[in-house]
């Protein structure tokens, strides 16, 4: 039992009367599991948009509290997991066109942070982590669409037809974006690579 | 022969660079293809901090308790709102019966004023009863022939019928006719008559009348006893001459007395 489902454990406990009486305790219960569930898949969806840690989950936590709010749409909802990564995915958009742009060397830090590398060496990870962040800088500069398509397809617990549920698209505009997002970017990464070598 | 074998080494050459280079570049786009599922790899594949839904659910614990709290609040703030809004109406209902009080009074007191600007041609009334009377009529006319105010179109004339009539000490009911006699005699102001009024000098002028009277017919039926024997002495006759003469020399002043008594 995680530490998430002894604390959702111990509050049912201690609040089981209240819980049996009020429709708003049981509506949290629900979303508190709902939370413990897809907690970490949010945050990797908020973190893919965000890259920072801090941001990622205030994203999350905004979303179950969103959740919490309009805890009577709950019933409706048929694929819990789409929505919810819809949800954050908005969140995430939104605090994103709030931001400024973040500086490499603050993207490449917050990548290092967040990726576990114990098996480069300081240095290695530190130009590793500095490429990927030129990639993802990159990335940002496709068009939103492909971007969002790009970002998504990342997330190996989503398949094709959520993606499309979660950017509101069919199937195949998904594999068209996303076919054409790669083939973008790699032409942009290589005039940029020729450039530096150049 | 060597010209074509140096051609067809050139041409393997050629073919074998240009081969080099689709395989390098087609490298190029497997690495690239490879760094960039790297950097989203490295992007969505973040680990969460340690506990982020120990802390998620804290929160929409946190959220909960103030969601139910919520539920009161909005009575909580009601009531006393609610309780300012009525003492605050009560305030304002009383400065307005307060400010209705002043006017009214204002009114009663500039009544007389308005009653003169509102009716230019009319008579104005020279005291308090008539014009309490001359304002009681025109309101009785006013009331009875409202559609005659509305033509007349006078706003003075329907404030005057809107406005109630305030009550006043002394009532203002018409004078009786010994009144207004009064009133006429003290705006004459003629001391012999004022003095009339005064029912000791009344009295002790009537007396004096009296005896003058008195006199005269004693005086007369003297005369008349005399003037038989008139005709034996002349000197009798002419002290009956001398006494008419006195009375007739007291006679003005009687005569002044009656009117004054008639009066």
């Amino acid at each position: 039992m995680t530490v998430a489902e002894g604390q959702l454990l111990r509050w049912m406990e201690a609040g089981a009367d209240a819980v049996a009486s009020d429709p708003a305790a049981a509506y949290a219960v629900d979303v508190a599991a709902l939370a413990t569930e897809y907690s970490a898949i949010l945050y990797r969806v908020a973190f893919s948009v965000l890259r920072n840690a801090v941001d990622a989950e205030d994203a999350v936590q905004e979303t179950f509290l969103r959740v919490l709010r309009h805890r009577e749409k709950l019933g409706d909802i048929q694929d819990m997991r789409v929505w919810l990564v819809r949800i954050v995915w908005n969140q995430a958009l939104d605090r994103k066109r709030r931001q400024k742009a973040m500086p490499l060397e603050d993207e490449a830090a917050q990548l290092m942070g967040a990726v576990a590398s114990g098996e480069l060496r300081a240095d290695a990870a530190l130009i590793a982590a500095q490429g990927q962040a030129r990639i993802l800088q990159a990335i940002d500069c496709l068009p939103r669409k492909e971007r969002e398509v790009l970002l998504l397809s990342a997330m190996e617990e989503l398949a094709t037809a959520e993606m499309a549920a979660v950017l509101g698209v069919t199937e195949s505009s998904v594999r068209s974006r996303l076919f054409r997002a790669r083939q973008r970017l790699r032409e942009r990464l290589q005039i940029s690579e020729g450039r530096r070598r150049g | 022969m060597k010209h074509s074998v140096k051609t067809a080494m050139e041409a393997s050459m050629e073919a074998g660079m240009e081969a080099g280079m689709e395989t390098e570049s087609m490298l190029d786009a497997t690495m690239l293809d490879a760094r960039i599922d790297d950097a989203l790899r490295a992007a969505s594949h973040a680990a969460p901090a340690p506990e982020l839904a120990q802390r998620i659910v804290l929160r929409l614990e946190s959220a909960a308790v103030e969601d139910r709290a919520g539920r009161f609040r909005w009575p909580r703030v009601l009531v006393p709102a609610a309780g300012c809004a009525a003492v605050a109406l009560l305030m304002v209902a009383g400065m307005r019966m307060h400010e209705r009080a002043q006017a009214g009074a204002k009114s009663a007191m500039t009544s007389r004023t308005e009653t003169v600007a509102a009716v230019p041609g009319e008579a104005v009334p020279e005291t308090d009863a008539e014009e309490a009377t001359a304002r009681r009529a025109s309101a009785r006319n006013a009331e009875e022939d409202g559609a005659g105010l509305k033509a007349r179109g006078s706003k003075y004339a329907a404030r005057r019928v809107s406005r109630p009539v305030r009550q006043t000490f002394p009532d203002n009911y018409p004078l009786t006719h010994q009144e207004r006699l009064l009133v006429q005699l003290a705006k004459t102001v003629n001391p012999a008559e004022l003095q009339m009024l005064n029912p000791v000098y009344r009295a002790a002028q009537e007396a004096k009348e009296d005896a003058a009277f008195e006199a005269y017919l004693h005086s007369s039926a003297a005369a008349s006893d005399s003037s038989t024997a008139t005709n034996a002495t002349p000197a009798k006759n002419q002290n009956n001459v001398q006494a008419t003469q006195a009375s007739q020399a007291e006679t003005p002043q009687a005569e002044t007395s009656q009117e004054g008594t008639t009066l």
